[in-house]
């Protein structure tokens, strides 16, 4: 649990220590909704302890954030 | 045999009927995302400007703290089901460490407040203003749910035997979280 709580918390500051690099926004953008995707997973995978409920409900709460952020990202993509 | 046994050991966290409510509240913030995400494709200049006013580092210590949060509760759901100690003070840490959001997020609706943003301002606002606030409600929801979950460890009523009521109550927790770690990088980051 502490591992998944740490990975969380580098997933999270990861994108502004990529920006402090100097990392472009066109990048950082990707990188961010990366992140999100990972973070989810993990969350409802170790926290909710979603990874030994039945496969639907494991892969409904899974896709919920891959599925907004896909509509996101293309939005930002047209944008 | 081995079949039988995975079949067996699968099982829902929590209440059915808790579930159900979470799905119904990821689709509502779900459909007020990609409203954002529209609208925003619609006039980028304006969620620019308007982005530029709120503050990030807030947003940054806000997510550390409800993914704090969140670790202090899924170890109360663990300790509680090994039957070993720890939990209620664990559940007070989740409180605790929750409360940065809280007081944080009170802060900055102040501080736009008195800049002269509200949901009338414009479009960005508006969303801004209507997604954090309801977002908002589910921490404070979560938070009387941490009460709840700590004083019936307290009295005994949670001793691990029946782990249906914790497991609910951390789900809604995890949800409220799971919602924030999408909300802050649309709203503080990409815009």
């Amino acid at each position: 649990m502490l591992m998944v709580y740490i990975a969380l918390m580098v997933c999270t500051a990861l994108p502004v220590f990529a920006l402090q690099a100097g990392m472009g926004m066109e990048f950082l953008v990707w990188l961010v909704f990366v992140m999100i995707i990972i973070k989810a997973v993990l969350l409802v995978d170790h926290f909710m302890e979603m990874r030994n409920a039945p496969s639907a409900w494991r892969l409904t709460a899974q896709i919920w954030a891959p599925a907004i952020i896909t509509v996101v990202a293309a939005f930002e993509a047209i944008t | 045999m081995s079949t039988n046994t995975t079949a067996t050991a699968r099982y829902l966290p929590g209440d059915i009927a808790v579930w159900l409510f979470i799905f119904a509240e990821l689709t509502v913030f779900g459909i007020l995302f990609i409203g954002f995400a529209v609208a925003r494709s619609l006039n980028p200049e304006m969620f620019q400007t308007g982005h530029e006013v709120l503050h990030p580092i807030l947003g940054l210590v806000n997510t550390a703290a409800l993914i704090t949060s969140s670790y202090f509760v899924a170890t109360a759901v663990h300790q509680l089901r090994q039957r070993a100690s720890g939990v209620e003070w664990r559940l007070w840490a989740a409180l605790a460490v929750s409360c940065i959001y809280t007081v944080g997020k009170m802060w900055e609706y102040v501080d736009l407040y008195s800049q002269g943003y509200n949901l009338g301002t414009n479009t960005f606002f508006m969303f801004y203003f209507f997604l954090t606030f309801f977002h908002f409600m589910h921490v404070v929801l979560g938070q009387i749910i941490l009460i709840a979950l700590a004083v019936k460890v307290r009295s005994g009523e949670y001793d691990g035997s029946d782990m249906n009521g914790m497991e609910s109550g951390a789900c809604y927790w995890h949800m409220v979280d799971l919602v924030w770690l999408v909300l802050f990088p649309i709203l503080y980051v990409l815009s």
